[in-house]
């Protein structure tokens, strides 16, 4: 909200410079955003928190002022022509919880003109238009008051009466704007005796606005609905500034003497003849609240030790009664332009803000105590370590959307049921509009951004969540590691490979050895998604809990990615539950082992782990490591066969092998290999 | 005795001049003038010698030695003139191989230095669901149906009346159900709103969130915790000031400035001219929120706190647009190493 310094002075006398106020107010929580200098008048721009419709006008700022340094408002007088003859106009509240007052005059002979310097200067500093000297001080009074005045015409008003309602559904008005707003059930209006002429609290209607020409007005100082007014206001895509303070609440206790401010105004500044009785509908004005506040409860609450008469003084300067009940309580009451007041809580709040929040003390000693110092879950423990094993294994950790577009193909190729992804219901644009059930393709995109920026070697990992719908309607989120490979790694900085399956394969046996889990494999399977000649189902003891393998060309060619991709994507919680960070030491082998080396070509079917499991088979625990070292397929071995080396380390428990013994044993392998597989030795 | 003599210096010579490097040179040295070198060996033979071929002999095994140590001197200095550079020789200025390092993502380092200084507080890091129902991210905290405090939290919604949460005070709610205090907890988290993305929004961020819930917390407490979490962590030298503010679920609330680090409060671009940095939100744990997890607000007090991760991390690494965040270019994420 824009406002003017020198305004301010209008209701309260002040010493304080222009910047020594903007902090002292934004230290009370009306935050000075800027100061801006128009016609030599200092104007600020404030920040309004949306509990405090109190201080959208330069009544409620001044009465901070008051507060804050101790001193005392002016009074502002109306005077209104004595012996008001014609009658009231006739108003009619049809909602009446929508429309809890309506005060109505109308003033004759009004001589509608231009605005002075002095008025005109003061709507313009608040950021509003000049129109006319009549519209202008509705709007002098909406600042000055907080009360949304608007004036008719009223000869313009059919039957010269007023309903409050509801629209009818398909009633249209023309608003002041030059909009036609197509109405219905949900808009509240002021109608006239056939129909809409304003939007109730948020715009009037062109056809009754008053212009030059303008001889009698109807004023009207009302109380609207703030839910209903927000609602319409939202539903119209329309607001104002007397929709922003009908929202928030204005005070419904106002609307009279905001009428007669304005009344009187117009009187002096637009040279009426006449004015009517006045009509005043509804409500007249709620209660005050009374709230009742222990100083010493305050205090406990604030940590402070302020006494009950600061208490009071500070209380009473911002307009609220007052009156001391006992040594630790007063009764308070808050008028009906501080509906935000309900509670002690409120109240400690205020005494709060303007004792200063910088004169509260800083304090440790109680909260110090608890805790145990670091305190984790096992979970982010565990997950901590992943991203850390994962970044050191070279890979650079990225955060992609959990929001996305539609992937039909995706969806299509994983089975996943239409109404198994959530959707958003109000997205900003198709891009955003589905929860992700697979992090793979925020993956891909990641990897298209990188290559269409000539970034060709992509290396990420991500620790996100999927989400997806249970059968039963409940949406579920879980967590995924996904890991992306493309283009080359470095082996230093003259030699440079192309990535491979083996590196995902091989990232995730770090970070399994690395979080302790020793029960995992990987079986060869076609997957959805990946390509047959490379992918693999993880899993940890029996549980399949993800997969790997290289990205499908179908798929790539939906990211317009021409290059090789590899990918991993595991669910977390196995993960968490395997890990085992803790760490036991082992004691050293006692016995030396003994190594041997075979080389065989086999079937280019015999996989890996046949070989490896039917040496340990044949050998028991002796054979204490079977580790692969070479694998040749070429001129030199017959087509759909391989050449592959391995060298077997023996040792027992006990004692130290005898190269007897080992050569045996040895012999032993070879021959089962050849009758297993018709391996050839070579 | 004489030819021996002419054999060693011509072999000394030759063998001088192949010498490629200082060591190889040295060892030369060893072997022909040293304690047991040759020259030496011949001179130690003198005393065999007649007796008028000793001093004779004896000058001329002298004057080899004096002849093959200058050649030394010379074949050194010829040598430190232009080294001839040994085949295992390493140039190193070229590049050295490194060992494979990725980097951790700028955000999750931040959650992580933000999570750090509050466990050393003894804080206890707790997390919770993105999907939520209105109850935990709207009604348990306070937050009123068609008010417009709702503006800061547009929501976006999925089927059944769940939500995307818009901020991470939900895990508030969830853990005061089932825990009782005193307890003091964070909470890292995604978190959405619907946003168009440019410069300085996004529909996806994250949240650190706090909660400090005991008997007789106080608002002194609160400053003297967050004070201390924001010298911790922006160095000890930062100025702190506590501004009021309206939260819907903490009264009295404020907003947290911290003097700009950028310009050291004397203002400039970043700050806004102020000298200030908005750094968080905080306040007293309204009582309506103690009452809608059951606790009784007469016996409890206590505070919480939320700052934006994203605006931490722009601050503190100089970003200047959050899109780059989420766009996860490697020419970005590699600078955070």
């Amino acid at each position: 909200m824009k406002v003017s310094y020198n305004w301010l002075k209008e209701y309260i006398s002040f010493s304080a410079d222009p910047a020594a106020l903007a902090d002292k107010l934004t230290m009370a929580g009306l935050e000075v955003k800027g100061i801006e200098q128009k016609d030599g008048d200092p104007v600020y721009e404030i920040e309004i928190t949306s509990n405090r419709p109190d201080w959208l006008c330069l009544y409620g700022i001044a009465h901070e002022i008051q507060a804050l340094y101790g001193l005392k408002m002016k009074p502002v007088k109306s005077s209104l022509p004595k012996s008001a003859k014609m009658p009231g106009p006739s108003i009619k509240i049809e909602d009446r919880k929508g429309c809890l007052r309506y005060v109505g005059i109308v003033i004759d002979g009004v001589k509608v003109g231009v605005s002075g310097k002095d008025l005109a200067h003061k709507v313009e500093s608040a950021g509003m238009r000049q129109v006319n000297n009549v519209a202008d001080i509705t709007n002098f009074c909406m600042m000055e008051s907080g009360q949304p005045l608007h004036a008719f015409d009223y000869d313009k008003l059919e039957g010269g009466r007023i309903i409050v309602r509801r629209a009818r559904k398909g009633e249209e008005l023309v608003t002041i704007d030059g909009i036609k707003r197509v109405l219905d059930e949900d808009i509240l209006v002021i109608a006239d005796a056939g129909k809409p002429v304003a939007i109730a609290g948020i715009m009037g209607g062109r056809d009754t606005e008053v212009g030059f020409s303008t001889k009698r007005v109807l004023l009207e100082s009302a109380y609207f609905d703030p839910a209903l007014i927000r609602r319409g206001a939202r539903k119209l895509g329309l607001s104002s500034e007397a929709s922003y303070r009908f929202e928030r609440n204005v005070d419904l206790g106002g609307c009279l003497n905001a009428a007669k401010r304005a009344v009187s105004l117009i009187f002096g500044l637009a040279g009426a003849g006449e004015i009517s009785k006045i009509t005043d509908m509804g409500s007249k004005g709620p209660k005050d609240i009374k709230i009742k506040l222990s100083i010493s409860r305050a205090n406990r609450i604030l940590g402070t030790e302020i006494p009950a008469q600061k208490c009071a003084s500070i209380l009473k300067g911002l307009g609220l009664g007052v009156k001391p009940s006992g040594k630790d309580t007063l009764l308070v009451s808050a008028p009906s332009f501080r509906r935000d007041l309900k509670a002690e809580i409120d109240l400690v709040e205020e005494i709060a803000r303007i004792y200063g929040y910088d004169k509260i003390p800083e304090t440790l000693s109680r909260i110090q105590l608890w805790g145990k110092g670091g305190q984790k879950s096992r979970d982010r423990i565990v997950e901590e370590a992943a991203r850390e094993v994962l970044a050191g294994a070279g890979l650079n950790e990225v955060i992609t959307y959990s929001l996305r577009c539609k992937d039909p193909y995706v969806q299509k190729a994983l089975n996943i049921p239409d109404e198994n992804v959530l959707k958003v219901q109000n997205p900003l644009s198709s891009e955003s509009e589905t929860l992700r059930s697979v992090l793979v393709c925020g993956m891909l995109d990641v990897v298209s951004h990188n290559l269409n920026r000539k970034v060709s070697d992509i290396n990420v990992f991500e620790l996100g969540k999927s989400y997806s719908c249970g059968g039963d309607g409940t949406p579920r989120e879980s967590g995924v590691l996904a890991i992306t490979l493309c283009g080359t790694k470095k082996k230093d900085w003259c030699r440079k490979e192309a990535v491979d399956i083996f590196d995902i394969k091989g990232i995730i046996e770090v970070l399994f050895d690395k979080l302790g889990i020793r029960d995992y494999s990987f079986e060869v399977k076609p997957l959805p998604l990946l390509s047959p000649a490379a992918s693999a189902v993880v899993s940890i003891g029996a549980d399949r809990i993800g997969a790997i393998g290289r990205v499908d060309k179908a798929l790539l060619d939906k990211f317009d990615i021409k290059s090789s991709v590899f990918v991993g994507e595991l669910d977390l919680a196995p993960i968490y539950e395997a890990a085992k960070l803790e760490r036991k030491f082992a004691e050293m082998p006692r016995f030396p082992s003994s190594a041997r080396d075979i080389s065989l070509i086999v079937e280019d079917k015999i996989s890996n782990a046949d070989i490896v499991s039917t040496i340990k088979d044949t050998c028991g625990v002796l054979a204490i490591s079977v580790v692969p070292f070479d694998l040749y397929r070429g001129e030199q071995v017959p087509k759909g066969c391989k050449s592959i080396l391995y060298s077997v380390e023996y040792r027992a428990p006990d004692r130290t092998l005898t190269d007897a013994e080992v050569n045996s044993l040895d012999g032993k392998v070879r021959e089962v290999l050849v009758r297993k597989f018709e391996a050839k030795l070579r | 005795m004489l030819e021996k003599i002419k054999a060693i210096e011509a072999a000394a010579n030759d063998e001088m001049r192949s010498a490629a490097d200082a060591k190889a040179l040295d060892d030369l040295k060893i072997k022909y003038l040293g304690r047991k070198g040759l020259v030496t060996e011949l001179l130690g033979q003198i005393s065999s010698l007649s007796a008028e071929e000793k001093p004779r002999l004896g000058r001329e095994l002298n004057a080899l030695k004096v002849r093959i140590d200058g050649a030394f001197g010379a074949r050194q200095a010829e040598l430190a003139r232009s080294p001839v550079l040994p085949r295992d020789y390493a140039d190193l200025t070229l590049p050295g191989f490194r060992p494979p390092s990725g980097t951790r993502h700028p955000l999750t380092k931040t959650i992580d230095e933000i999570l750090s200084t509050f466990l050393g507080m003894g804080f206890k890091v707790v997390e919770g669901p993105e999907i939520e129902t209105e109850f935990y991210n709207f009604e348990a905290l306070n937050i009123a149906l068609d008010h417009p405090s709702r503006d800061a939290f547009d929501t976006f919604y999925i089927k059944n009346r769940y939500l995307l949460r818009s901020h991470t005070s939900p895990v508030q709610v969830r853990f005061m159900e089932t825990e009782k205090p005193p307890f003091k907890i964070v909470v890292p988290g995604r978190v959405y709103r619907p946003d168009a993305v440019d410069a300085s929004h996004s529909f996806m961020f994250h949240q650190v969130e706090g909660l400090v819930v005991g008997e007789g917390v106080t608002f002194a407490d609160l400053k003297g915790a967050l004070s201390m979490f924001i010298r911790n962590y922006f160095g000890s030298s930062a100025k702190v000031r506590f501004r009021p503010h309206y939260f819907p679920f903490t009264e009295p609330s404020a907003e947290v400035d911290v003097s700009c680090f950028i310009c050291g409060g004397k203002g400039c671009s970043v700050c806004g001219r102020k000298g200030w940095l908005e750094i968080l939100g905080c306040g007293m744990v309204h009582p309506n929120v103690f009452k809608a997890v059951k606790y009784d607000p007469d016996k409890y007090t206590g505070f919480a706190f939320g700052m934006g991760v994203e605006r931490i991390a722009m601050l503190k690494y100089g970003i200047n647009d959050m899109r780059l965040f989420f766009e996860n270019d490697m020419r970005f994420l590699e600078q955070f190493r």
